[in-house]
């Protein structure tokens, strides 16, 4: 009670305060030496087993892939430890290392053994990665000579060039420091040979890294990172305005006052991230049942208005779960709020007065569109009692209420490949994480027609279909893509992921 | 006072096994499920299943306990489910940051002692008035509000002392410490000087100093002999019970300040449902509190005798 209370006073609290106080600029300029915040310590550095963002920003640094996606605001790769990578067929992909890039701890150096073993990996039972689906398809690597390996793939998987290879599961560690850890390692990789190895890890304070002697790539921006855990939005903007921290993603809500007032030497980096906010609706419950009742309430929930008061009016309104820039997003004109054409459809339903309970997490913008949409649905004569509830006991409601759940404000994060946003919809994720338990045949069949399709623009296309069958399912209620912000030094060039991801090696000092 | 020693020491470990035990029922009506926290949202049912096997989440919650305890007195307190290092090695390194925080509170804490005395001696006089208002209102402040303004002016202002993490080099170290302690301690010097005027003033009133006094004993001895004897006692007792308040509010100072330590690992361990952790560190914090008040009882006991016949 206490904790939480004082939660509440803190963010109430930091809230004003920062509102009230003409800051002075973060002043942390190292020109050898680079202090990023970071939302939490990293927990699981082995790509099979990665789960969180603050995972990711150090595999990307510290192990080597044959590509990388580009510090970018589009979602474009880059050759990285590979010299030379090309797609032979639909089902294989032949790749050559750049000679002469080295493991750390006298691991010797980066061959395609190394990349065979990788990738190979991820399908081992015994190893029982819950990342095994990055290589799903996966076949074999096939070793040609020390640095040149072929990827043979089961069956065509788009993927791989968005979600695999790029991304964390293209990640290539040592097999025989790997092997010597028993095959697997949490946060302490024997050998790395990335751009930046780890220095030391202080957990709960810093992670320092630091350039890797043994890297052939273009050398990094800085020779010294310190990545700071620092969970609380607000806790993070006093931490850069105290000149503690170089880089910060701030809370949305200081985005505004921010604009209106940025100090000098800061500049502010707003980017919609992959992730998806949506209103769901469970079509397995009796009250939401009829389709009728969900489309009404579609109609009468003031996206617009959501975005206004809980978002600032920052990111755009979002058009489908695949966000900006990435494989199968619209570009359409989503249809505005109209509460007569909903109250018609309740007349229609027979359904004079409904009670409905929505879930929701206990942020201060998920609050506030709460609020808005309990405002909403009330005009068209639905009730709607809002739980609010924290993170981990959000996130078990699932297997708690099943079908019982009714509305509930989500938000899932998605990697750059619209599969993994659909993955969440099928049948067999019914009650697990697809709370609406949408069910439908077409969307499972163009879901794996979608994953193995490397034409992008037919690509494209399937995944318009699923999101428009998602749409006739009148269960979901397509909010926002999210935004990720950020205040750094003008002195420091930030090297960001279309996402707003850190790409640490990408950061450069400012001339 | 050995048999008494032994008597509250056998009660101290009482408390922990009822402190852990307590919590081990609590668990059970949270929701969240800690294979999910471990294996994150990809992982196959048959995959978490096999966690909550090795983890023991299947078993009735006595068999928990038992094999909790089983795997302390081994000094085994589980793997952090995200990270799969010790807690016990985590806990070694997170402990030091929250009982040097503790220490140094309890230690600014101690400047109420000749507060309360000075302004219990000038009774209504303009420094008791003074340091009544003052302490009243560091009391009625709670440390997060304290905490933030003492970041905004010291560090985002004047950007004299650091407002995040922990520091590196002893003289770091203190300097990161500062805030945070003043941040929990200001309440703290308040409450003490509060408590040892009101302790003072009664005991001045008492027939042994007025006696002191008329046999022409120095004031400075009498205060010392006399009034200090029978007045601090309590506050030393208090001191000793406010361990479980300052590491409360340390779990919100460490979140402010992002500072390592136990608080903050509880925090986030709760939130993520990360159980051993959880589990490591209501032990760790437990100990450290019934350690404390055991000790406080027995300085208590030290220094006024008639509280062993009074407990």
């Amino acid at each position: 009670m206490l904790l939480s209370r004082n939660l509440i006073s803190l963010r109430a609290v930091s809230v004003a305060l920062a509102l009230s106080v003409t800051t002075t600029a973060g002043t942390a300029v190292h020109a050898q030496e680079l202090k990023a915040q970071v939302e939490a310590d990293f927990g699981q550095l082995d790509p099979a087993f990665w789960q969180s963002t603050a995972d990711l920003n150090v595999i990307h640094a510290v192990f080597p892939k044959l590509i990388e996606f580009k510090n970018s605001e589009t979602w474009e790769w880059e050759l990285s430890s590979a010299e030379s990578i090309e797609q032979v067929d639909e089902v294989t992909i032949r790749f050559t290392l750049k000679p002469g890039l080295m493991w750390t701890n006298g691991y010797g150096e980066v061959t395609a053994e190394d990349v065979e073993y990788s990738f190979e990996r991820f399908k081992d039972e015994a190893l029982a990665a819950p990342n095994a689906g990055d290589w799903a398809p996966l076949k074999d690597v096939e070793v040609i000579d020390k640095y040149t390996g072929i990827i043979h793939l089961n069956e065509p998987f788009a993927p791989v060039w968005w979600s695999t290879l790029p991304y964390s599961a293209g990640a290539i560690l040592s097999k025989k420091a790997t092997e010597e850890q028993g095959g697997k390692f949490t946060t302490d990789p024997k050998a790395t040979a990335g751009p930046y190895k780890i220095e030391r890890w202080d957990q709960g304070q810093r992670t320092v890294l630091v350039t890797h002697d043994g890297w052939n790539g273009e050398a990094p921006g800085y020779e010294r990172v310190e990545l700071i855990p620092i969970n609380d939005p607000k806790a993070a903007e006093v931490a850069y305005e105290a000149g503690q921290v170089d880089i910060a993603a701030v809370a949305i809500s200081s985005v505004p006052e921010l604009e209106a007032s940025l100090p000098e030497d800061a500049r502010l980096e707003v980017r919609p991230t992959a992730g998806y906010l949506w209103l769901g609706l469970n079509a397995e419950n009796p009250d939401l049942q009829d389709p009728k009742v969900r489309e009404a309430i579609k109609l009468a929930v003031d996206v617009d208005t959501i975005i206004e008061g809980a978002y600032f009016g920052i990111p755009d309104r979002s058009t489908g779960l695949v966000a900006p820039g990435l494989v199968g997003h619209r570009e359409i004109e989503m249809p505005g709020r109209d509460v007569a054409a909903a109250q018609a459809l309740m007349a229609e339903a027979g359904v004079t007065s409904l009670d409905l309970e929505l879930e929701h997490q206990n942020s201060t913008d998920l609050q506030t569109a709460a609020l808005i949409i309990q405002a909403n649905l009330a005009e068209i004569g639905i009730n709607v009692q809002l739980n609010t509830h924290e993170t981990g006991t959000f996130w078990s409601l699932g297997d708690e209420k099943g079908v019982n759940m009714q509305m509930t404000l989500k938000e899932f994060t998605s990697p750059p490949d619209p599969a993994w946003s659909t993955q969440w919809f099928l049948e067999e994720q019914a009650g697990i994480w697809n709370w609406e338990w949408f069910k439908s045949d077409e969307f499972e069949k163009l879901h794996y027609t979608a994953m193995a399709e490397v034409d992008l623009e037919k690509r494209a296309e399937m995944y318009h279909q699923m999101q428009e069958l998602m749409d006739a399912s009148h269960s979901y209620i397509w909010l926002i893509h999210p935004p990720v912000s950020l205040i750094h030094t003008k002195s420091v060039n930030p090297g960001l992921y279309p996402n707003g991801d850190y790409k640490l090696q990408d950061f450069q000092p400012a001339n | 006072m050995i048999a008494y020693a032994i008597q509250r020491i056998l009660i101290a470990m009482l408390i922990v096994l009822l402190a852990v035990t307590t919590l081990f029922v609590m668990i059970q009506f949270v929701p969240g499920d800690p294979a999910n926290v471990m294996l994150g949202p990809r992982a196959t049912p048959e995959l978490k299943e096999a966690l909550r096997e090795r983890l023991h989440l299947n078993d009735p919650f006595i068999v928990q306990v038992y094999h909790f305890f089983i795997g302390v007195m081994r000094g085994d307190l589980g793997v952090d489910l995200t990270s799969n290092r010790p807690v016990l090695n985590i806990l070694i390194e997170q402990v030091p940051y929250t009982a040097s925080l503790v220490l140094a509170v309890l230690l600014i804490a101690l400047l109420g002692i000749p507060i309360g005395t000075y302004a219990a001696v000038h009774r209504d006089g303009l420094f008791d008035q003074v340091s009544g208002v003052v302490s009243v209102s560091l009391i009625a402040i709670p440390p997060i509000v304290i905490g933030l303004y003492l970041i905004l002016i010291f560090s985002v202002q004047l950007q004299w002392l650091p407002a995040i993490g922990a520091g590196e080099g002893p003289w770091e170290i203190i300097l990161h410490l500062i805030l945070p302690t003043l941040a929990i301690g200001l309440t703290w010097i308040g409450y003490v000087s509060r408590l040892v005027r009101a302790s003072v003033i009664e005991v001045l009133g008492q027939n042994h100093v007025k006696t002191a006094r008329a046999f022409g004993i120095p004031n400075r001895r009498v205060m010392r002999a006399y009034v200090l004897r029978v007045a601090l006692p309590a506050t030393v007792t208090v001191l000793g019970v406010s361990i479980g308040f300052i590491l409360s509010s340390a779990v919100i100072v460490e979140i402010l300040f992002a500072r390592p330590g136990i608080g903050k690992l509880m925090y986030d361990a709760v939130i993520s449902r990360n159980y051993p952790v959880v589990m490591g560190t209501v032990l760790a914090s437990t100990l450290f509190i019934v350690t404390a008040t055991t000790i406080a009882d027995l300085l208590n006991v030290m220094l006024d005798p008639r509280s062993r016949e009074a407990g």
